[in-house]
């Protein structure tokens, strides 16, 4: 009975030693690297039925490489990385296709221990045909010689009309046009364009002079079925809203809007309107009934002096304005 | 109507029915009527075609000469059949001074 007490008494001491004892060191970290090989083509059209050419319409692409955010600059592909630590990570590409810079698809890979991931880095491609013309005001219409294109927000330089853009990657791009036409300037108003592997997609784009004002009246609280326009003295005769002015300069103008409400004339101004080249601007002026007797607010007057000037009461809204008549006796 | 500011109020002298040579020779002529004395003024040749739609002029039933004066928001305050510039001057300088 002593033997175990003593034995007990022995295991206690020595685990009451043990437990003072600093934890043996961790072992060295082995680190955990992984590959990357990056493959690209580009696709230059759907592969034809019994096509025994496994390479047409393919062509090989080189591109700037982006490996989570640190540029590794120009590769061709095949292009291998090695000592890749495990983990996420993020390839990006740009390379230039027909003189533009083209961004290729943002890739996450997953890269594993001693394996090497692939990234395929494909890219399909279509083309642009772009028509460009004006409507002169007898109703001709003219192609200028040469039109700027603007391509997703980068500007492409001048090019023959029409032209192809090839080279055009699948998808939706932004495209508008600028011209000089008879010394002045036109611009197709930027639109949305689909492209397809393999495709033409044509675009035929009417050039504008100036912006677009697109314009709604409203009396006692309700849009008017119909109205006319004045803009700058100009007047387009009462017809069904809203009512559409194209070609309009990039400067200040007046314009005045008018509508019958039964025999009662309406009207209102806008001394302030502005609409920039290629842009289209909406208008809602207010109509109030207008009367050349007290009380009433005064129609617009548009007429010129002796001297050759165009006058208007609405450019001159803002101010008092006193009129005197007379007749010629 | 000097002696309002350029830029707050704007005077025009409007004719329906004289021809320009006519205009022209009335504005060389300050003493011809009694409120040319601004020979700066603009004077309407064709403002008939221009109230023709609006019938805002004086109308062949009234007796001319007749003015109007138009507020800042382009209200008519003050339309009489006969000319009184002290009138007038004093309906302008009260919407001048906002009252």
């Amino acid at each position: 009975m002593m033997k175990y007490r003593f034995l007990l008494f022995i295991l206690s001491v020595l685990l009451l030693i043990s437990c003072g004892e600093s934890p043996t060191d961790p072992p060295d970290t082995i680190l955990s690297t992984g590959s990357i090989e990056i493959k690209g083509i580009i696709i230059l059209s759907e592969p034809l039925e019994n096509n025994v050419d496994p390479q047409a319409g393919i062509c090989p692409l080189g591109a700037d490489i982006i490996l989570d955010n640190e540029d590794l600059g120009f590769q061709t592909f095949p292009f291998v990385i090695t000592d890749i630590q495990s983990g996420s990570h993020r390839v990006d590409t740009y390379f230039t296709l027909a003189d533009r810079m083209t961004y290729g698809p943002t890739q996450t890979v997953e890269v594993t221990y001693k394996n090497t991931t692939l990234v395929d880095i494909v890219v399909k491609v279509g083309s642009i045909s772009v028509r460009n013309f004006i409507s002169l005001p007898d109703g001709e219409q003219v192609e200028p010689e040469s039109v700027g294109i603007i391509l997703d927000g980068d500007s492409l330089g001048f090019f023959e009309n029409p032209t192809t853009l090839e080279m055009i990657t699948e998808g939706s791009h932004e495209i508008s046009t600028y011209a000089i036409y008879n010394y002045r300037d036109y611009v197709g108003p930027s639109r949305d364009v689909s492209v397809d592997l393999g495709q033409i997609s044509a675009m035929n784009i009417e050039m504008v002079a100036g912006g677009v004002i697109i314009a709604t009246a409203i009396y006692e609280g309700q849009i008017v079925p119909e109205l006319g326009l004045k803009l700058d003295g100009e007047t387009t005769e009462i017809s069904g809203s809203p009512k559409v002015i194209t070609n309009v300069s990039s400067e200040d103008h007046v314009l005045v809007a008018f509508a019958m409400d039964d025999t009662t004339r309406l009207e209102g101004w806008d001394t302030d309107i502005y609409v920039a080249t290629g842009e289209t601007l909406y208008v809602q002026i207010e109509l109030q009934v207008v009367h050349p007797w007290v009380g009433y607010h005064a129609p617009d007057i548009y007429c010129n002096d002796i001297d050759g000037n165009s006058h208007s009461l609405a450019e001159n809204w803002g101010k008092v304005i006193y009129i005197y008549y007379f007749s010629y006796t | 109507m000097d002696r309002f500011p350029e830029d707050e109020i704007e005077v025009w002298v409007l004719n329906m029915d004289a021809g320009k040579e006519w205009l022209e020779q009335y504005r060389a002529d300050p003493n011809q009527h009694h409120i040319s004395e601004n020979l700066e003024m603009p004077i309407m040749y064709d403002a008939g075609s221009a109230f023709e739609s609006h019938q805002v002029g004086w109308q062949w039933s009234s007796y001319p000469p007749c003015y109007l004066i138009i507020d800042q928001n382009g209200f008519v305050v003050s339309r009489q059949n006969y000319i009184d510039l002290d009138v007038a001057a004093s309906v302008i300088e009260g919407l001048l001074s906002g009252n």
